[in-house]
C-alpha cells in the first residue's frame, strides 16, 4: 500500500536527525537474532514454523528530542519460502516537554489491562498468519501515526491520528498450515484509499492513582475484521468503520489484582446468512481479570471474557454469546535464569481451546533458549480448527 | 576542698547523665536514628547490579534509579539499562511508611508496550534475581519489627551498636530475626545478618561509605546468600542528592517515554 506524502517526509526528517546525531553523539544500537522451529505432533511430523528474524534498534536524544527506529529482518520456510524480507518495524520521533509529548512516526499501541485478549486493545492490528502461536512483538503491527499526551495533575490524555488504514494479515492461502478453507469464493478485499477522510481518530483518557488505574476511551475507526459482501455466489471482503467505547481499570487487593475491561463497539457488520450476507449490529466485548502474586515468583493470572451481539437474529453466523476462560501460570526458578509457564484459552459453549506449555531457560544474560508444547483441543470452534496443528517448538534467542 | 568536692560532684552528674542517656536508648531508638538519618529529599544514581552464582558465573544489571521522598513516603523510578533481554524495562514504586498503606506498584513492559499494576503487598520476594527483596531495596518500616539492643562493639574500626530485629508479623518465607551492626557515628547499618528458619540465610554489607554533599552513603552494597552461595553486589555510581526532580518524573507516563531528562 502506499504510503502518503506526510509520512516520505517523515522518514527524510528522522534520517536528517539520526544521522546528524550520529554525527554529534552516537547512535544507540541494541537487538535480538532468534530463530524457531515447530513440529507437528500429529501425521507425519511436518515443520509448521521455521522462521528466523532479526531486530536491529537504533535510538538517540538531543534535548527534548528522542528517535527510535528499528528494523526487521525475517525469513520463513513455511510460508514464506525462506524469502528473506526487510522492513522497518517502527520509526518515530518524539518530542518532550514536562506536561505533553508528541510522538510522530511508524508505533505500536497496546491499550487496555487484557493479557492476550483484545478488548479496548484496538489501534494497533494483528499478523494471524500463525493464529496466536507469535510473541506479541511478532504479532502487533505497527501503525503510522501521530500521538499527542497531555499530562494533567491526576490524569494523561492521549489524542491519536492514524491517517492510513494498515490491514491485518491473515493466513494466505492453503499452502499455509494455519489457513482454515472458507468453503466459499472469496475475492481479495477492497482496499480503503489513503485519504484524509478515511483517518482514524481515537482517545483516551488514564488515570493512574494510589490504589487503583483506570482508563475511559474511544475511537471512530476502520473495523479490522473484513466483512464479506455477499454477490451471487462470490464474497468479496470490506472493511467498515466503527464507532467504540472503552473503559477499563486494574486494582490491587493485597497479593491480588483485579482487572476489568469492556469495551461497546457501534456499527459493526456481521456475517449471516440472509440476503446480503451481513447484518450491521452493536456489540459489548467485556473481560474481568484476577491476578494472583503469592510470592515465590509464582504468578497466577486468570480472565474471563464474554462477547455479547445485541438484537441478535438467527441469521447471524455467530453465537449471540461467546465466553472464553484464560488461566495462566508462571513459576520462576533458580534466580529467574528458567521460567516455566502454562497459558490455557478456553472456549466455554464449544468447549474448545488452546493450550502452551513453555520453558525459558536463559543460559546467559544474552542467551535465552526457550521450548514448548502447543495443544488445541475440541471438536468445533476457532481453537478446533487447528487440531490438526499441535506441535512441539523450539527456539533459540540472542540478545545484543 | 569546696571546690574540689564540686568538681567531683560535677564530673559524676556527667558521667551518670551519660550512663544514663546510653542505658535510655533502646533498640528502636536507635532504628529510628537509622530511619531518619539524612539521605537528602532527592536521590539519583546508576546501580551495576552483580549477580554472582556459587560456581562464579556473573550476570550483570544497570539500572538508572531516580528517588523523592514526601516526607516519610517515598516515591522511585527505575529504568533498565541492560541485559539485552530486559532493557527498558521500567519499575516505580510509591512506598508509603504507614504500614497499613499498601505500596503502589507499576511495571513497564517495553515487547508488550504496556504498563501493568502489580501487587504492593509482595514485599519479600526478590527483586529481578539479585539477593534483595524489595524490602531490602526500600524502606522498611521500623514499627515492623521488634528491636532490641544486644550489645555495642567495634566493626572495621567503627564503635556499632548490635542490634537485633524481630518481625512482628512473619509469614511463609519471611527472615526471623535481623542482627544489624549500626555505625554510631553516622547512624547506619554496615553490616546486617539475616536470618531464617534455616539459620543465617545472607549477610548485608555496606563498603566504600563516602560523604556526598553531606550525605554519607555506600557506593558499594553487597549481599551473599549463604544458603545457596549466590551473592549480589550493588555498584552505585554517578549519584546525586537534592537535586531538583519534577513530580511528574513519578508517573507512569514516563516509564513509556523514551528517555527520562532530568
Amino acid at each position: 500500500m502506499r504510503k502518503p506524502l506526510v509520512f516520505s517526509l517523515l522518514i527524510i526528517v528522522f534520517l536528517i536527525f539520526a544521522v546528524n546525531n550520529v554525527l554529534a553523539q552516537g547512535l544507540q544500537f541494541d537487538g535480538f537474532l532468534e530463530s524457531y522451529y515447530s513440529i507437528k505432533l500429529k501425521d507425519d511430523h511436518d515443520f509448521i514454523g521455521e522462521r528466523s528474524r532479526f531486530r536491529l534498534n537504533l535510538r538517540n536524544s538531543s534535548d527534548n528530542m528522542y528517535m527510535f527506529a528499528s528494523l526487521n529482518g525475517v525469513s520463513n520456510g513455511i510460508i514464506e519460502d525462506d524469502e528473506l524480507e526487510v522492513e522497518i518495524h517502527e520509526a518515530y520521533l518524539e518530542y518532550t516537554q514536562p506536561l505533553w509529548d508528541v510522538k510522530i512516526g511508524r508505533q505500536i499501541y497496546s491499550w487496555g489491562k487484557a493479557d492476550g485478549v483484545r478488548i479496548t486493545d484496538v489501534l494497533s492490528p494483528c499478523d494471524y498468519s500463525e493464529f496466536i502461536t507469535r510473541d506479541f512483538d511478532e504479532i502487533r503491527i505497527p501503525v503510522d501515526s501521530v500521538k499527542y499526551r497531555y499530562l494533567f495533575p491526576m490524569a494523561d490524555l492521549e489524542l491519536v491520528w492514524i491517517p492510513t488504514f494498515t490491514e491485518p494479515v491473515y493466513p494466505g492461502d492453503e499452502d499455509n498450515p494455519w489457513y482454515v478453507e472458507k468453503g466459499i469464493k472469496v475475492n481479495s478485499a477492497e482496499e480503503v484509499e489513503n485519504e484524509l477522510g478515511n483517518s482514524e481518530l481515537a482517545a483516551r483518557l488514564s488515570f493512574y492513582l494510589n490504589g487503583i488505574d483506570f482508563s475511559f476511551s474511544t475511537a471512530y475507526l476502520w473495523d479490522d475484521e473484513a466483512t464479506y459482501h455477499k454477490t451471487g455466489a462470490t464474497f468479496t471482503p470490506e472493511y467498515h468503520r466503527l464507532r467504540f467505547y472503552g473503559l477499563d481499570l486494574s486494582k490491587p487487593v493485597n497479593d491480588f489484582v483485579i482487572r476489568f475491561e469492556s469495551a461497546y463497539y457501534q456499527g459493526k457488520y456481521f456475517s449471516a446468512d440472509n440476503n446480503c450476507g451481513l447484518l450491521e449490529r452493536d456489540y459489548v466485548h467485556s473481560l474481568a481479570g484476577l491476578d494472583w502474586y503469592p510470592g515465590n515468583n509464582w504468578t497466577v493470572t486468570t480472565q474471563l471474557t464474554n462477547k455479547y451481539i445485541f438484537d441478535y437474529e438467527d441469521e447471524i453466523e455467530e453465537d449471540e454469546s461467546q465466553t472464553i476462560l484464560t488461566l495462566n501460570l508462571s513459576k520462576k526458578f533458580y534466580r529467574e535464569t528458567l521460567e516455566l509457564a502454562n497459558m490455557v484459552y478456553y472456549e466455554t459453549d464449544e468447549r474448545d481451546g488452546f493450550n502452551r506449555i513453555s520453558l525459558d531457560y536463559a543460559v546467559n544474560d544474552n542467551l535465552h533458549f526457550l521450548t514448548g508444547i502447543d495443544y488445541f483441543f475440541g471438536d468445533e470452534g476457532e481453537f478446533a480448527n487447528y487440531d490438526d496443528n499441535d506441535s512441539l517448538w523450539v527456539k533459540v534467542k540472542y540478545n545484543f | 576542698m569546696r571546690n574540689r568536692i564540686l568538681l567531683v560532684f560535677l564530673l559524676l552528674i556527667l558521667v551518670l547523665g551519660t550512663v544514663v542517656q546510653a542505658a535510655e536508648l533502646t533498640g528502636r531508638d536507635i532504628m529510628v536514628k537509622v530511619d531518619n538519618r539524612d539521605d537528602g529529599d532527592t536521590r539519583k544514581a546508576k546501580m551495576v547490579m552483580t549477580l554472582i552464582n556459587n560456581v562464579g558465573d556473573k550476570r550483570i544489571r544497570e539500572v538508572v534509579s531516580y528517588q523523592k521522598d514526601y516526607g516519610k513516603d517515598t516515591k522511585a523510578i527505575m529504568i533498565f539499562e541492560s541485559p539485552g533481554d530486559v532493557k527498558g524495562t521500567g519499575y516505580l514504586s510509591w512506598e508509603y511508611d504507614d504500614e497499613d498503606k499498601e505500596d503502589n506498584r507499576w511495571l513497564y513492559m517495553p515487547a508488550l508496550r504496556k504498563i501493568r499494576r502489580i501487587s504492593g503487598s509482595s514485599n519479600d520476594d526478590y527483586f529481578m534475581g539479585t539477593d534483595f527483596t524489595y524490602d531490602d531495596m526500600g524502606d522498611r518500616n521500623v514499627d515492623e519489627d521488634e528491636h532490641t539492643l544486644l550489645r555495642e562493639e567495634e566493626l572495621n574500626g567503627y564503635q556499632c551498636w548490635v542490634i537485633q530485629s524481630i518481625p512482628k508479623e512473619i509469614d511463609e518465607g519471611d527472615y526471623t530475626k535481623k542482627i544489624s551492626w549500626i555505625r554510631q557515628d553516622i547512624a547506619m547499618a554496615i553490616k546486617t545478618d539475616y536470618y531464617n528458619e534455616y539459620g543465617l540465610l545472607k549477610t548485608y554489607q555496606a563498603k566504600d561509605i563516602v560523604e556526598i554533599d553531606g550525605i554519607w552513603t555506600p557506593k558499594q552494597r553487597l549481599m551473599v546468600n549463604k544458603q545457596d552461595e549466590h551473592q549480589t553486589i550493588i555498584d552505585m555510581t554517578e549519584l546525586k542528592f537534592n537535586v531538583a526532580m519534577d513530580d511528574n518524573l513519578f508517573r507512569t507516563s514516563m516509564l513509556k517515554r523514551g528517555n527520562i531528562r532530568y
